[in-house]
């Protein structure tokens, strides 16, 4: 028999208790913390330094451009005072030169001081010193450099200038001086010219650019214009001369120089042809000024033939009408008789161009008696009109000349109305107050008789028969009463004022208008001797007059000395064209009751 | 105020050298925050050496527990053994064969010489296994001489790096101070 036995079921583990951990510590994620401080304190010290770098490189900016800008400012100062300092103080060593002082303000602004009445509180930090240093000395270079190099132009200008103005002298000098002045001049300003090998020497501009007073360049220019002024001063010299003689043979010569290229050498070609064109300019004006001056002459000298004319003619018309009224009062008075102007004097005159042929033809006609028979109103009316609108001496002339050749025994101006007409003529030449007056009231009666044109015309022709001829009656009467110094019959009489004359014939005209007259009803002697009143009509007044009134009145006039001597004509020419106005109305009656009656 | 422009002035004027006391402050906190960032590593690192310390333990313990339990199963195999043994002989007595002679002998003695052969292998299978776990054992003993060589690198880092951090500020507010 089998003996059971106990066997162990379990077996011996080949596990431990322990295990590996794998647990393991980060150091990078353990120091966060430390990092992060560490992190954060880095940060700190970067914006620290970098703030702490800005802020003093600001500082240290703002000290050194403080600095700098009144070191330059005051260098500047000294810069522009040293413009007026003496160059060669400036220059030098010593304490008063620019160095010097550009030293000391170096170390004032440094170190703190007072200078020029500024107050320097210095520089502390050593960086903004030692750069302010080199900033200051470079500036200082600079300044000195241009202070130096002002000193320097200033010696070489005043120089320059001292040269300048004598080769200036020197160019006037050979110009206006002698001969020999003018050599001399010339051989300094351009150099003795060498007798052996004809080339010049060294000319003032030429030493003063191996002085280094100008460049080489300028010395040529100089040279250059020099001998173009001494040339321009020769020719204008000349163009004076000419002008001052006005003589074409200057300008001749002068243009003749001009057209040698050998002379005047100096000048350009434009100037040359610029001084050609002005001397032809003047060669022109001085001909054209001798041509007038000749044609002026000429008629200075027509002019005062004319003027010597019309004096003499003045002079002979008024001893023709004194010889004539010593006549007359010889005849009346009964003295002695005058001798009268012999024809053979005026023929004398005209042969030594005293008088004008129509003159001498008047003259003749006033001595022989040879009149017209009477003025025709619209001629003399019309010379009237073109005397007081003529504005020309010549237009004068002209309307004397009609004038005369309007008298004659076949004429349509008598010979007493010529002379009031010519004296009319003297007046408004002289432009006299009576001739001045004339013309006044002579447009004021154009005005109220008819229409007058923008010339001062009478412009007739838009009146009837009638009043077309008041009208002129109307002028004819004022140019008689103003400037009538003979009656019909050779007697004096003195004119009339024109104002007076106006104001006369106003009324007349306007009464002759209102009886339908075509001439002027004098008034108030013929109205009072005829009796007419305002309130009559044409009919009743016509109808009331006889002959024996008309007799009666002529009567009247001739012994009333109440009436003016050179009204008196006036008046019985009126009632002589009264009557025949009447006579006309007695007809025009007559005619009518025969036709009634028919 | 009227106090204020003064006040603006004098802060203007004290300004750098608030920033420059900034910047010493902030190197010296950056310096401090480096070695504790250095000393904390190097504990960190110490810790971690630690823990390899353990694990070469475990390691060793468990290759000790390996050879202990093959020995045992050793002790078990040769229990069995004897019984097939026990076994065999009984066979062949049975089936008339002197189990101590002849070919059951010869047969016996081969199969003692495969027990041994066994036993032999698996002495040497555990070795291999127990040698295994102490070569972890000593890798983990060498990661703990590591990482503490690492903690006392760190640590020396953070003092080094604090020394650079204040001495770069020095330097930096030096160079500022001549160049700015």
């Amino acid at each position: 028999m089998r003996v059971p036995t106990y066997q162990s079921q379990t077996e011996l583990t080949g596990k431990i208790s322990a295990q590996p951990f794998s647990v393991r510590a980060d150091p990078s994620a353990a120091s966060q913390t430390a990092r992060a401080f560490s992190g954060l304190g880095g940060e700190v010290q970067k914006q620290g330094i970098d703030f702490y770098q800005r802020l003093l490189s600001e500082q240290r900016d703002t000290d050194l451009k403080n600095a700098q800008i009144d070191y330059e400012q005051e260098l500047g100062n000294m810069k522009l005072a040293s413009l007026n300092a003496s160059p060669s103080v400036i220059m030098g060593k010593g304490p008063k030169g620019f160095e010097a002082q550009a030293a000391a303000l170096q170390d004032t602004i440094i170190n703190g001081g007072t200078r020029n009445g500024k107050k320097y509180t210095g520089i502390s930090d050593s960086v903004v010193q030692k750069r302010f240093k080199l900033a200051a000395s470079d500036a200082a270079s600079n300044a000195l450099i241009t202070v130096k190099q002002q000193a320097r132009n200033r010696q070489i200008d005043a120089a320059a200038a001292t040269q300048l103005r004598y080769a200036e002298h020197l160019e006037r000098q050979a110009t206006t001086g002698n001969g020999p002045d003018r050599q001399k001049a010339r051989d300094e300003l351009f150099g003795i010219i060498n007798k052996e090998t004809g080339k010049p020497g060294l000319s003032l501009f030429a030493k003063m650019a191996a002085r280094g007073l100008i460049s080489p360049q300028s010395a040529v220019q100089l040279e250059t214009k020099s001998r173009s002024t001494i040339a321009r001063y020769d020719v204008e010299e000349r163009l004076i001369l000419a002008d001052d003689a006005q003589s074409t043979t200057y300008t001749a010569r002068l243009l003749e120089g001009l057209e040698d290229n050998k002379q005047y050498q100096g000048l350009d070609p434009l100037t040359r042809l610029a001084y050609k064109q002005q001397t032809v300019n003047l060669q022109q004006a001085i001909e054209a000024k001798q041509i007038s001056d000749r044609e002026s002459a000429e008629r200075r000298s027509i002019t005062q033939g004319n003027e010597d004319r019309k004096e003499n003619q003045r002079k002979l018309l008024a001893e023709i009408f004194e010889n004539k009224n010593a006549l007359q009062r010889a005849v009346t008075a009964g003295g002695p008789i005058p001798q009268a102007i012999s024809p053979t004097r005026i023929s004398d005159d005209l042969k030594r161009g005293k008088i004008s042929l129509e003159f001498a033809k008047y003259a003749d006609n006033l001595l022989s008696n040879l009149d017209a028979p009477e003025d025709v109103v619209g001629v003399v009316t019309d010379f009237t009109d073109r005397i007081i609108t003529a504005t020309t001496d010549k237009q004068l002339d002209d309307v004397r000349k009609s004038i005369l050749e309007s008298t004659g025994r076949t004429g349509t101006v008598t010979l007493n109305t010529a002379e009031s007409l010519l004296r009319l003529i003297n007046g408004q030449e002289n432009n006299t107050q009576e001739a001045l007056d004339f013309k006044e009231y002579r447009r004021l009666l154009s005005q109220v008789v008819a229409k007058t044109d923008s010339s001062g015309f009478l412009n007739l022709g838009d009146l009837d028969g009638e009043s077309a001829a008041r009208a002129l009656d109307a002028q004819q009467t004022y140019f008689k009463l103003t400037t009538a110094t003979f009656d019909s019959k050779g007697g004096a009489i003195t004119p009339m004022a024109p104002e007076q004359a106006f104001n006369q014939i106003k009324k007349q005209f306007e009464q002759a208008q209102e009886y339908k007259l075509p001439f002027l009803f004098s008034n108030p002697t013929v109205g009072r001797y005829f009796g007419y009143t305002n309130l009559e009509t044409r009919k009743a007044f016509f109808e009331r007059l006889t002959t024996e009134k008309f007799e009666e009145v002529r009567r009247l006039i001739k012994n009333n000395n109440a009436v003016a001597q050179i009204e008196k004509p006036f008046e019985l020419e009126t009632v002589d064209l009264l009557q025949s106005e009447h006579r006309a109305f007695l007809a025009r009656q007559a005619e009518k009751a025969k036709s009634e009656t028919d | 105020m009227a106090f204020i422009a003064p006040a603006v002035t004098a802060i203007k004027a004290a300004a750098p050298m608030i920033s420059l006391g900034a910047t010493v402050l902030g190197a010296a906190t950056q310096a401090t925050g480096q070695v504790a960032q250095g000393n904390t590593q190097q504990a960190a690192y110490n810790f971690n050496a630690d823990i390899n310390e353990r694990n070469a333990q475990v390691a060793e313990q468990q290759a000790d527990q390996l050879v202990r339990r093959e020995e045992q199963k050793i002790v078990d195999f040769q229990k069995d053994f004897r019984k097939f043994s026990d076994a065999q002989s009984q066979a062949f007595r049975y089936n008339g064969w002197i189990a101590s002679e002849g070919t059951p002998l010869k047969v016996a003695l081969a199969s003692a010489q495969e027990a041994e052969e066994e036993i032999a292998t698996r002495r040497y299978n555990a070795k291999v296994s127990a040698g295994q776990l102490e070569e972890n054992a000593t890798q983990e003993r060498m990661q703990a001489d590591l990482n503490r060589m690492y903690g006392k690198s760190a640590s020396r880092a953070g003092k080094v790096d604090a020394g650079t951090s204040l001495l770069g500020a020095a330097a930096d507010v030096a160079r500022i101070r001549m160049f700015a």
